[in-house]
């Protein structure tokens, strides 16, 4: 992990209300001097300076604030950043390598997966997770079976739409979504 | 959302004493409940005990049943072979539920304690004897096409919004608890949830500072055939309208035993044994499933928006026993 | 060498920015020293607002100033013209007295 650096704007937020924990956040360390109360995504957005995620409810309901933790994909805006601080996260800012994006994030160019743009960091996030889980042989309510799995070869149309569901576009980019995502699947197996 | 404290314990005697020793105090795991309604000002504790690093993350397995801790994620419970295997109603109703992001964060002990989605709770605005008890209900008058038939008081209409539940009383799943001092108790789940009544506001039999430790399902002649059926205006990601979780065990066309959980319907997770005294010791078709189901909503109270669940409740009742009957002959034999 | 790009599929110029979530939105525009209004809107759909207590709020760390409809002064006249300016759904400037006409006001 590279240097720690405090990042937050202190002033605003007194010492005798604000705490003072480390959050490990694409692979860098972040100190940061908040409130209690700052959500995942707050910090991230407000307080890191990394505003990829986005907040488009702001109660668990868009998917917008995706990110990871641990891999696992989950909600920013419904997860405390204090309640984190021995857990890996990842946002949309630390999945490409340098200037080498992730299959993903080609996928999406290439498939033309948006239109604002604004679903997309979390639309992407919650992708690269759904291959891995479908990778790892979880079922959805979309599998006839839940005792057989699809894995990641067998994903119907039907299995990406219902592991996908809890990111929603405005624009109505869904087609053009699920495209990019069975673009990427080619490049996934083997996980990344 | 209003100011707290944060806490992170290491054992479940520190969590007790935690929470024991704070009026305010709660337990905290997903958070998925907790945050939503403290964003609201719905719930204002004043100090967060954070439970997820307890050792309550396991699932295991005897002759007896599948012993689910209470920290286990809804996903890894959806994904667990065994459930998956013996318990089917169980991962399907799991799956039905919430989005994949919110699956990863909600614990399974945290799923049993959510709180009903009426707006009129979520409102602080508005009249709520759950909420603020004696202020009235706006619900009854109100946007009630989600709100109960089954076990509603003319105080309180709210539904109990959770789909494992459903398949946890059809399973009869217990509850594990631990409460200050050293004391432990094992509560069915068919006796956990109390109905609105005259207190609303009162939803378990827990006490102050009562941690669930874990959720324990027996394993039985009619649980592995089972099925969980969720109907609702979207496709995915939203409460159900109504649903049903049934198992049946079928000898010679004849059920042996059945179980009948109904979600959507009710102030809490709805187990029918109305339903389940109809089926028994009769032949397994559309004539019993009716029959059955007209037993199921006979008490139903319906509002002026929610007539329709009681219809509804009917056939989804009658349509999840058939396809587990359809089902029944693609499935592996029981070993 | 003649390039047609009509017809053909062209990736946007803004793609990179929008799937590496480095394209910036309005919200996340940020001016040196600023400071952040958050807005209150009546939970009540019609009234007349007997009384705000601002003290608590003041009195919250960071604070620099409660605006309500006693403290506000007038904004003057809202813009009433598509030439010059455009228009307004509502001619009422905001914070202009205590009447409340629709929830979220």
């Amino acid at each position: 992990m590279s240097e720690v650096e405090i990042t937050s704007q202190a002033e605003s937020t007194p010492v005798n209300t604000a705490v003072r924990f480390t959050l490990k956040i694409n692979g860098t360390a972040r100190t940061l001097q908040v409130d209690p109360r700052t959500t995942l995504l707050d910090a991230l957005r407000e307080h890191v300076g990394l505003s990829g995620s986005k907040k488009g409810c702001d109660q668990g309901q868009c998917g917008a604030c995706t990110v990871h933790l641990n891999g696992r994909r989950v909600l920013a805006c419904l997860s405390l950043a204090i309640a984190h601080q021995h857990d890996e996260i990842t946002t949309i800012e630390g999945l490409a390598r340098g200037e080498e994006l992730h299959p993903m994030q080609s996928a999406f160019m290439d498939c033309d997966g948006f239109q604002c743009g604004y679903c997309t960091p979390g639309q992407i996030m919650s992708a690269v997770a759904m291959l891995a889980e479908a990778e790892e042989g979880v079922p959805s309510h979309a599998t006839p079976d839940v005792s057989r799995a699809p894995g990641i070869d067998g994903l119907s149309l039907d299995e990406i739409r219902e592991r996908m569901s809890g990111n929603i576009c405005r624009c109505g980019a869904y087609p053009n979504i699920v495209e990019a995502i069975q673009q990427a699947r080619q490049s996934a197996k083997g996980g990344r | 959302m209003q100011p707290f404290s944060y806490t992170s314990a290491d054992s479940v005697a520190a969590a007790l004493q935690a929470v024991d020793q704070q009026p305010g105090a709660v337990f905290f795991a997903g958070g998925t409940t907790l945050l939503d309604l403290m964003k609201l000002d719905v719930v204002t504790p004043a100090q967060l005990v954070d439970i997820n690093r307890l050792p309550l993350s396991s699932i295991e397995t005897d002759d007896a049943g599948i012993t689910i801790g209470a920290n286990v994620r809804n996903s890894d419970a959806a994904h667990h072979p065994l459930i998956r295997e013996r318990l089917p109603v169980l991962a399907e109703a799991l799956l039905a539920g919430a989005s994949a992001q919110l699956r990863n964060m909600a614990s399974m002990a945290g799923n049993l304690m959510q709180k009903t989605r009426c707006a009129y709770y979520r409102d602080v605005n508005a009249a709520c004897n759950k909420r603020n008890p004696g202020s009235g209900c706006n619900a009854i008058s109100g946007e009630n096409r989600m709100h109960a038939v089954l076990g509603t008081s003319e105080l309180c209409i709210a539904t109990h919004p959770s789909d494992l539940c459903v398949a946890l009383v059809a399973l009869n799943a217990v509850v594990r608890t631990q409460w200050q001092n050293g004391h432990a108790r094992s509560i069915p789940l068919n006796e956990f949830y109390l109905l609105p009544g005259d207190t609303p506001n009162r939803e378990t039999v827990l006490e102050k500072g009562e941690l669930i430790t874990q959720i324990h399902i027996p394993f039985d002649s009619v649980n592995r055939r089972s099925h969980y059926l969720k109907v609702r205006d979207r496709a995915s990601y939203e409460f159900a309208l109504t649903s049903a979780a049934v198992a049946l065990e079928i000898q010679n066309g004849g059920v042996v035993k059945a179980r009948v959980g109904l979600g959507g319907v009710g102030t809490v997770p709805w187990r029918s044994h109305e339903a389940e005294k109809v089926l028994q010791g009769e032949p397994a078709g559309r004539h019993t499933f009716a029959a059955a189901a007209e037993a199921a909503l006979a008490g139903a109270r319906p509002r002026r928006l929610n007539a329709l669940k009681v219809e509804l409740a009917k056939r989804t009742l009658i349509l999840a026993l058939e396809e587990l009957m359809a089902r029944k002959g693609k499935r592996q034999q029981e070993k | 060498m003649a390039t047609t790009l009509i017809g053909a599929p062209v990736n946007r110029v803004d793609g990179r920015k929008k799937v590496t979530g480095t394209a910036q939105y309005a919200a996340e525009i940020v001016l040196g020293e600023m400071c952040h209004a958050v807005l209150l809107g009546s939970p009540k759909a019609g009234g007349r607002i007997r009384d705000i207590d601002v003290t608590r709020a003041q009195q919250l760390p960071g604070v620099l100033l409660v605006l309500t409809h006693r403290n506000a002064g007038k904004f003057g006249d809202m813009p009433d013209d598509m030439q010059k300016g455009g228009t307004t759904a509502e001619k009422r400037a905001p914070l202009a007295d205590d009447r409340i006409l629709h929830a979220g006001q």
